[in-house]
């Protein structure tokens, strides 16, 4: 733990995040490939969060604010692998290849599908997935959490979607044809 | 309305309607004028519908497959942060019957001297444990305290040729060691010792990740690195 530093927390802030925090991980799930990757993202959002608590002005959301500091964790993460000549799926990636589909449905389940499918799928439209589908936000509020044009939270999350529609009806045709 | 060539799904719907519009229908998103089209176009349009409830579906699907977590145990707010500020001798106090003042004398293990990087009381507090733990089951079993061992963690086990393991970690009385340790990451390596530890093996240079679970979870008392791992 590196919080040692960090000045005593006000005890309502604690609780407001504490509370949040099953909603704060989920979405941390959403946006890596992994409960391990998602845990981890959780973690440094927290310490962020926690660090800077200072900069978050009461009165907005400090949920919005939260999911926008891990979201851009996750960017730069991904930016930082970039750097290190890591391939990333960042705006590249778009469709899945075919033969990991077929590899990623012998899951033959419909959960493991969509699972896969999210795991998938580039982080831009992983997240609007995460902040529209999931956490139920409006197109405005996932347009300010994301930093991105409405009009295209709207085309990524069609896009999206229609990559888990085919997740899923790649599964059951799989499952007839077996 | 962006153009776009769908390589999911069928994408192109009724004529009106694409597929960013029904989601957004879907979302509650569009204008009372664009809502009344796109239900007048489903209404009208087998297609469509159909569309709609694969739309839904995936919806549903996905918000099972990632569900809002439980809410945050001990374990987890350590980890973060969040935990509120408690006694360091709060794990010690409710363990087991153990008598420090016996150990104390009867102990002949020299401390160890690798460096931990856990807070210093509770360091000694769990040396002490590990100490106590030992030795006094070695009283119940011979009549006298075991001898001089360069390696006390090692000494707790029963088998002296065991497989490589990282971390000696104690649980409470009626905890699932195997389930614990699995969740932080670890796996138990042969059966508890005689002074009621168990061996614990990490994957490779996961050590000290393993560590630093078991440490922030209630439920375990003791979770130590052994000379034998790389839990460093």
């Amino acid at each position: 733990m590196t919080n040692s530093q960090v000045a005593p927390l006000d005890p309502e802030i604690r609780q407001r995040i504490i509370a949040f925090v099953p909603r704060l991980r989920r979405f941390c799930r959403g946006l890596t490939r992994s409960q391990d990757e998602g845990d981890d993202l959780l973690q440094a959002t927290v310490e962020r969060a926690l660090s800077r608590i200072s900069q978050w002005q009461p009165g907005t959301a400090l949920e919005s604010w939260m999911f926008r500091i891990a979201r851009n964790l996750q960017i730069n993460a991904y930016r930082a692998a970039a750097v290190r000549g890591v391939v990333v799926d960042i705006e590249h990636a778009d469709d899945v290849r075919a033969g990991d589909l077929d590899a990623e449905l012998e899951q033959r389940s419909e959960l493991a599908a969509v699972e896969r499918a999210m795991a998938a799928l580039p982080l831009e439209q992983r997240e609007v997935l995460a902040t529209v589908v999931l956490e139920g936000c409006s197109y405005a509020e996932a347009a300010q959490i994301l930093e991105i044009p409405i009009g295209t939270v709207m085309s990524r999350l069609a896009r999206a979607r229609g990559a888990i529609r085919t997740f899923i009806e790649r599964t059951e045709a799989l499952e007839t044809t077996q | 309305m962006t153009p776009e060539t769908p390589k999911f799904g069928d994408g192109t719907l009724s004529p009106e309607v694409s597929t960013e519009m029904l989601g957004a229908w879907l979302d509650g998103e569009l204008t009372a004028d664009e809502a009344h089209m796109v239900k007048a176009a489903l209404a009208a349009d087998m297609a469509l519908a159909g569309d709609l409830a694969a739309l839904q579906r995936g919806d549903a699907a996905l918000r099972k497959a990632f569900p809002v977590s439980e809410p945050a145990d001990a374990a987890l707010l350590a980890r973060l942060g969040l935990a509120e500020p408690v006694a360091p001798t709060a794990h010690v106090q409710s363990a087991e019957v153990i008598d420090f003042a016996k150990a104390r004398t009867a102990r002949t293990v020299p401390a160890p001297s690798r460096s931990w990087t856990m807070p210093g009381r509770r360091l000694a507090a769990s040396v002490a444990v590990v100490a106590a733990l030992g030795v006094s089951i070695s009283i119940w079993n011979h009549g006298q305290p075991s001898t001089v061992n360069d390696a006390p963690y090692t000494a707790l086990s029963d088998s002296t040729e065991a497989p490589r393991a990282d971390a000696l970690v104690v649980v409470r009385d009626g905890v699932d060691a195997a389930g614990v340790v699995r969740a932080a990451g670890g796996n138990l390596v042969g059966a508890r010792t005689s002074a009621g530890a168990w061996r614990v093996a990490a994957e490779p240079g996961r050590g000290a990740a393993l560590l630093a679970r078991l440490r922030a979870d209630d439920r375990v008392l003791m979770a130590e690195p052994i000379d034998a791992g790389d839990a460093k």
